[in-house]
């Protein structure tokens, strides 16, 4: 594995200068991200996680604090980066390939090359015979393919995936955790994987980064590459890394 | 009361079909006075179906469900409902969430008192009576709608993946919580989930859906002291197995 730094944040933080007071939902978070490394970010429940991932992406701008990939700042979205939305964010009167080449589309490549591209990552995400379905006609695990494969064939070189899986029952879940290990071992890209999911987490991981609750920082990192691939969920030692790590994770009751 | 049946719950020989499509098929099964009952089956498995005919929102196409022998009929028996979506009144506060069901059986005064304050601590939630649900999280909010069901000292309590959403550190509490109210309580409780460690978790007997149509596949026995370690051999020997019987991923 390449031990390449990809992306270097340092100090990132975000305040939101209310009237009363600020509120601060990141703070001085610097951690480095490693090429082609599948890097999941764990926190509770409204931690800040969203906010940190969109600064990454560009989406949202820091109050202090860099983000640089490839030793260059990140100050606005870029070509390099791809996101998988917490939501599934296609487009509704869009079918599935026409959702998947959108990335492509804005990047001016030609109709036919789009289509060509788009159907390899049709394939890889297992949605060949829906290729001309609605969102709508789809089931949640499917609609969530289809924003994969759209991000993917947009061939970023960093993909910030922001709880993908988290509206979907805990059998489909486990489908797609194989399925995005798949794509990500076929198709080696540098991958920031966001949860709450302490179990999905360590199933997922080369290393994992676990958030405070609000303001967000940065609270242990857990190196799981000794767990081996494919990994048990009823291991012991996978056990054990989910024990270990829910006794250190914050308990956000209010 | 005299005679009482061991069972609270028998369904016996549910079926149901939409035109020619068969959702439920005979479905045989008891559920005894007291007992906390998950049930885990594979996803679209007719989850749904089976919940709205225990709750009768839905006419079975041929079998029946009895309540303490009689034919479950929700003007005369207690049948609530815990939704996967948070569902708390959001014009009414905590307290007021709480008394809701109580106030509209025209429960004595006393008894409502009572009841609410039982519910109100053994949930933690003093201070938060006057609170209203926007001023809390989702998971405040989803304990509320869990006291309002508790409170109506339910003949049968169904819940239907209340915690699917929340982050497993929360889960856990919320877990001991509902099973410290069963406990004290002494509620009949169905905890519909997809989630086989949580069933394990909770569960005196797991009841296994088979894949559409649905009907019983098997009922396993959970006989571990509580609380449950996760980690513990037979835990995980059952988790295992019961997961293998739903497996389609």
């Amino acid at each position: 594995m390449d031990e390449r730094v990809k992306m270097r944040v340092r100090d990132l933080s975000k305040v939101f200068f209310t009237g009363k007071e600020d509120f601060k939902a990141v703070e001085n978070i610097s951690l480095d991200v490693l090429e082609n490394e599948f890097l999941v970010i764990l926190g509770p429940g409204q931690a800040g996680k969203t906010l940190f991932i969109n600064m990454l992406s560009g989406l949202l701008s820091p109050t202090t604090g860099t983000v640089e990939l490839d030793g260059e700042q990140v100050t606005g979205t870029s070509l390099k980066i791809s996101v998988v939305f917490q939501k599934t964010a296609i487009m509704p009167w869009k079918t599935t390939i026409q959702n998947v080449e959108m990335g492509l589309k804005y990047q001016g490549i030609s109709s036919n090359e789009r289509k060509k591209i788009s159907q390899q990552f049709i394939e890889l995400v297992g949605l060949q015979g829906f290729e001309n379905s609605y969102p709508r006609q789809l089931s949640g695990g499917m609609k969530q393919r289809v924003g994969i494969a759209r991000a993917y064939a947009a061939n970023p070189e960093v993909l910030l995936m922001d709880e993908p899986f988290g509206s979907l029952d805990a059998q489909t879940r486990y489908a797609m955790q194989d399925e995005i290990l798949k794509i990500w071992e076929t198709n080696k890209r540098t991958v920031i994987f966001i949860t709450n999911n302490i179990e999905e987490a360590v199933y997922l991981g080369d290393r994992v980064i676990l958030f405070s609750q609000r303001p967000a920082r940065v609270k242990a990192e857990y190196r799981l590459r000794d767990l081996g691939r494919p990994r048990n969920y009823v291991d012991r030692a996978f056990l054990e890394m989910r024990q270990m790590i829910e006794k250190e994770t914050d308990l956000a009751l209010e | 009361m005299a005679a009482l049946s061991e069972y609270k719950v028998e369904v016996n020989n549910l079926c149901k079909n939409f035109g020619d499509l068969e959702v439920l098929k005979d479905c045989s099964f008891n559920v005894r006075r007291g007992e906390f009952l998950c049930v885990v089956g594979p996803t679209g498995c007719g989850k749904s179906t089976f919940l709205n005919l225990l709750t009768c929102l839905l006419e079975p196409t041929s079998g029946e469900i009895l309540v303490d022998r009689e034919r479950a009929d929700p003007r005369k028996h207690n049948l609530a409902f815990v939704f996967q979506e948070p569902s708390a009144f959001p014009w009414l506060t905590v307290e007021e969430n709480i008394r809701f069901g109580l106030e509209i059986k025209n429960q004595p005064r006393h008894y409502i008192e009572d009841r609410v304050n039982t519910i109100i601590s053994l949930m933690g939630l003093q201070n938060y009576r006057k609170s209203y649900p926007y001023e809390l999280s989702v998971s405040a909010e989803q304990k509320i709608a869990i006291g309002r069901a508790f409170a109506m000292n339910p003949d049968l309590l169904l819940m239907d993946e209340p915690y699917g959403q929340m982050d497993i550190k929360m889960r856990f509490y919320l877990e001991n919580e509902v099973i410290r109210l069963w406990q004290a309580l002494g509620s009949t409780v169905i905890f519909i989930t997809h989630n086989v460690e949580e069933a394990v978790y909770l569960a005196e007997r797991i009841l296994i859906l088979s894949q559409k149509p649905a009907s019983v596949k098997e009922i396993v026995n959970v006989d571990l002291p509580r609380p449950r370690d996760i980690a513990g051999d037979e835990f995980v020997q059952i988790r295992s197995y019961v997961t293998d019987k739903i497996r389609w991923w």
